[in-house]
Parts: structure tokens; C-alpha cells; sequence
């Protein structure tokens, strides 16, 4: 087994001793077995989709900007450096590890929610398991992006830019929706611009659904201008592969931002 | 650091001591290849980094720079595996001559200092480098006892400390530093 997979076990086993993750993964799958037991139909959606998106962004962030901060590490990166590691073997190493446990989480929190709902004799969700998956590609999104800000401008603004991407992210396609639908001008084009060069959030089309009949809670509120709702369609497979390449982006900026420092 | 000329051959032992930010971790990281440097260096027969990624190189670091939730055992066997080093038994040989026979199975965070000190000592010693890097050892049996081994095996060591204690005793040769250079 090479260095990096070695690094990546050994955070991995980190990860599942520290506490606030077990506490996070225990408290979101019991509050989604709890929505998929006791509600159904759109309450049950909104309840697990909230669960997802706003516990998921939480977990996001706090595995996310804290995964290569050296001063956070008490010399453990010049331990590892010392026996040989890289900074792009650490590196590599941390951001799968600290992915794995976001999907990990999530997807113990998504079967949860299907167990409930199997349980409670409404069946298994397959708009929500799809739900689940892309909710999933922005969270990763939303954790490359606070570690490798983090990199440069330590762990808080590192949270930050997180949360302001997936922010971003959100607004971006809900503000194409409405210059597509005329209720707002595309600024010139700028906000065309924007949208094809700006992460965009993979609304899936359980959410779509939602949002289209006011039931999406505070996860995808509808969105009035003047009067008329903003109708956000699904996300297409361009999206998709979009937010992938900009996971991809942040990841070499995660990197590069270990290795500009010393171990 | 500036103006260090130091030889430690195989076999050797070099103590360097100085104060509060005399340079003693920079220059054991510099012959880690962890900081950059000028100059002439050879480790080991290579530029400084090459033998740290060879793995002949076993360093102690200071303080307690572990992941808290891992076990001692499961640092040092991750520790002798970035290293590259497969020989099996060498972590439980390791921890025994660290004195942490009977606490391989307990979390770093849990460890009081002496022993924290001790699990560093047990990342520097597993799987026999050709070069100890101790920074801030414990002058103790233990530390004394892979300092000999090492010695006997034709191993070279340094040793960085602000309290020299006893440890002048052991070693072949004392370097000072001062300011970031030799005093």
C-alpha cells in the first residue's frame, strides 16, 4: 500500500473516533428516520432534503477547511514529512479521507431516511436517493473549496469562501431561471457570463418539483420578483459535469496551496 | 541558519544544543529536506530529502505532534509504513524498547508527556534508520537505549536540545548554535 493510501486510512480512522462527526452522523440519521417514519409525500422530502443540505453544508465545512491547515497540526505534517510523505501524498491523502466521511455521512443520513419510509409502508424514494447523490457533488464542492481556501487564508475564511460558493452557487441558477423566463434582464449578458463560469448548485428534480409548488421549505424557498415565481428547473448533465470540473479545480487549488508552505 | 559545517559519520552521535530559536529544528529539518537550504549537503549520500524519502531516516519530532484519536501502535506502524519499511515485528520491538510495550493500544491523546515523548522516540527508532533525528529528547533509559542500538547497528544520530542534562556524556561531538549559526 503506498504512502498515500496509508495517510488516507490512518485520517479516515481519525475521523471516526472524533466525536462531533459520530455525533453528527448519529443526529442526522436519527432526524431522517424520524421525517421518513412519521411524515410522507412532500413533508417527508422537504424534512430529508433540509437534513441533507443544511447538516451536510455543517459537516462540509467542518471536514473541509481544517484538512490541510498546518498550524492546526501541532507538527503532524513535518512527522509525516519526516517518514518520507509528501506534501502532495498528505495532501491527496486528506482530501479523500475527509470526502469519504462526507459521503459516508450523507449516505447513512439518506438511508435512514429510506428505511423510515420503508418502514412506515410508504416504500423507497427513488427521487430522493437521486436527490441525495447531488446533494452530494455540491457538499464536495462546498469542502474542496473552505480546504483549499483554507490553505491560503486559514480555517475561518476558509469556512467561509465555502459557504459563500455554495451561496454562489444557488443564486447563480436561480438568476438564470429568471432572465430565462424575462423576469429579470441578463445584465448584458454579464449574468449569462456568470452562470458559465461560476459553480453552479445541481438541483435535482425532487427539488425542482418542490420549489415549483411552494413546498421546498427553507432548503429551495420560492423565489417571487414581482409577483411572478421564479420557476428553477432541474439540473441537466452539463451542470453535472460542471460543478465536477470546478470539484476538480479546487481540488489543485487545495494542493497547490499545501505546497507552497513548508511541512 | 548560516555558517553550519557539521560531520557525523556512521556510528556517530552529534548533540546540538542552543536556546529558544537558535535554529536547532531548522536544521533538522533542513537535513530532512522539510526547509530549503544552500549550500553543500550530503544525508546519508544523497541531497537533503532524498534519504527522508528513502526512508532511512528515523525523526523525532518535538512536542506532541500526533492525531490524537490514532493509538500509539497504530502511529508507529503508519510511521514504519511511509517509510517503506516492511519487516514484520518491528513496531512491537519498537515499542518495547521505547518502554510502550503495555500502552500500544492506547490513544495519543491520552498519553501523559513522558510518554507522548517516548511514542516520538518509538517514530524515530522503528525499523532501524541509518540516521536518528531526535528533536528535544527526554534524556531517559529509553532514549539512551535506541541511541546505543543504534550505534551498534553503525547508525549515525543527532540530537537537538536546549537542556543538554547528561546527554554530552553520550554523544561524540556537541555542536552549539546561537542566533541561527554556530556560537
Amino acid at each position: 500500500m503506498g504512502r498515500v493510501a496509508n495517510l488516507l486510512l490512518a485520517d479516515l480512522t481519525t475521523l471516526a473516533r472524533r466525536r462531533w462527526v459520530l455525533a453528527a452522523g448519529a443526529v442526522g440519521a436519527a432526524l431522517t428516520l424520524f421525517f421518513g417514519l412519521g411524515d410522507s409525500g412532500a413533508d417527508y422530502q422537504r424534512n430529508v432534503a433540509a437534513v441533507l443540505a443544511l447538516g451536510g453544508l455543517a459537516v462540509a465545512l467542518g471536514l473541509g477547511a481544517p484538512a490541510l491547515v498546518r498550524d492546526l497540526e501541532s507538527g503532524v505534517f513535518g512527522l509525516f514529512g519526516g517518514a518520507g510523505a509528501t506534501a502532495s501524498d498528505i495532501g491527496w491523502a486528506r482530501l479523500a479521507s475527509r470526502a469519504i466521511a462526507l459521503v459516508a455521512v450523507l449516505v447513512l443520513w439518506s438511508i435512514a431516511a429510506q428505511v423510515g419510509s420503508l418502514v412506515s409502508g410508504d416504500g423507497l424514494d427513488g427521487d430522493l436517493a437521486l436527490h441525495s447523490a447531488l446533494t452530494i457533488e455540491v457538499l464536495l464542492l462546498v469542502l474542496l473549496a473552505a480546504a483549499g481556501a483554507a490553505t491560503l487564508v486559514g480555517v475561518a475564511a476558509g469556512a467561509i469562501f465555502g459557504l459563500v460558493v455554495f451561496i454562489t452557487a444557488q443564486a447563480v441558477v436561480n438568476l438564470k431561471a429568471a432572465a430565462d423566463q424575462g423576469l429579470i434582464g441578463n445584465g448584458a449578458s454579464g449574468l449569462d457570463l456568470a452562470y458559465w463560469l461560476l459553480p453552479r448548485a445541481v438541483v435535482s428534480p425532487m427539488l425542482a418539483d418542490l420549489q415549483a409548488a411552494d413546498e421546498g421549505g427553507p432548503v429551495a424557498p420560492q423565489v417571487e420578483i414581482n409577483g411572478n415565481i421564479v420557476e428553477v428547473p432541474a439540473a441537466e448533465l452539463d451542470t453535472v459535469l460542471w460543478t465536477l470540473a470546478w470539484c476538480g479545480l479546487f481540488l489543485g487549488l487545495a494542493i497547490f496551496g499545501l505546497r507552497r508552505r513548508e511541512l | 541558519m548560516r555558517d553550519v559545517d557539521l560531520l557525523v559519520e556512521a556510528g556517530e552521535s552529534m548533540l546540538v544544543i542552543g536556546g529558544e530559536a537558535s535554529g536547532k529544528t531548522s536544521l533538522l529539518r533542513g537535513i530532512l529536506g522539510l526547509a530549503p537550504h544552500s549550500g553543500d549537503a550530503l544525508v546519508l549520500g544523497s541531497a537533503p530529502g532524498g534519504a527522508t524519502a528513502d526512508g532511512r531516516i528515523g525523526f523525532s519530532p518535538q512536542g506532541r505532534p500526533f492525531p490524537g484519536e490514532l493509538r500509539v501502535e497504530e502511529l508507529v506502524r503508519l510511521i514504519q509504513r511511509l517509510r517503506g519499511i516492511q519487516r514484520p515485528g518491528a513496531v512491537t520491538e519498537t515499542l518495547h524498547l521505547c518502554g510502550l510495550a503495555d500502552h500500544g493500544a492506547r490513544r495519543l491523546a491520552q498519553l501523559d508527556l513522558e510518554h507522548a515523548r517516548r511514542a516520538s522516540l518509538a517514530c524515530a527508532a522503528v525499523g532501524e534508520p541509518q540516521l536518528l533525528l531526535l528533536d528535544d529528547p527526554w534524556e531517559s533509559p529509553e532514549t539512551l537505549a535506541v541511541l546505543d542500538a543504534a550505534r551498534d547497528r553503525g547508525a549515525g544520530a543527532i540530537l537537538a536540545t536546549a537542556v543538554p542534562g547528561g546527554f554530552p556524556r553520550f554523544v561524540d561531538a556537541t555542536l552549539e548554535l546561537s542566533d541561527g549559526a554556530p556560537a
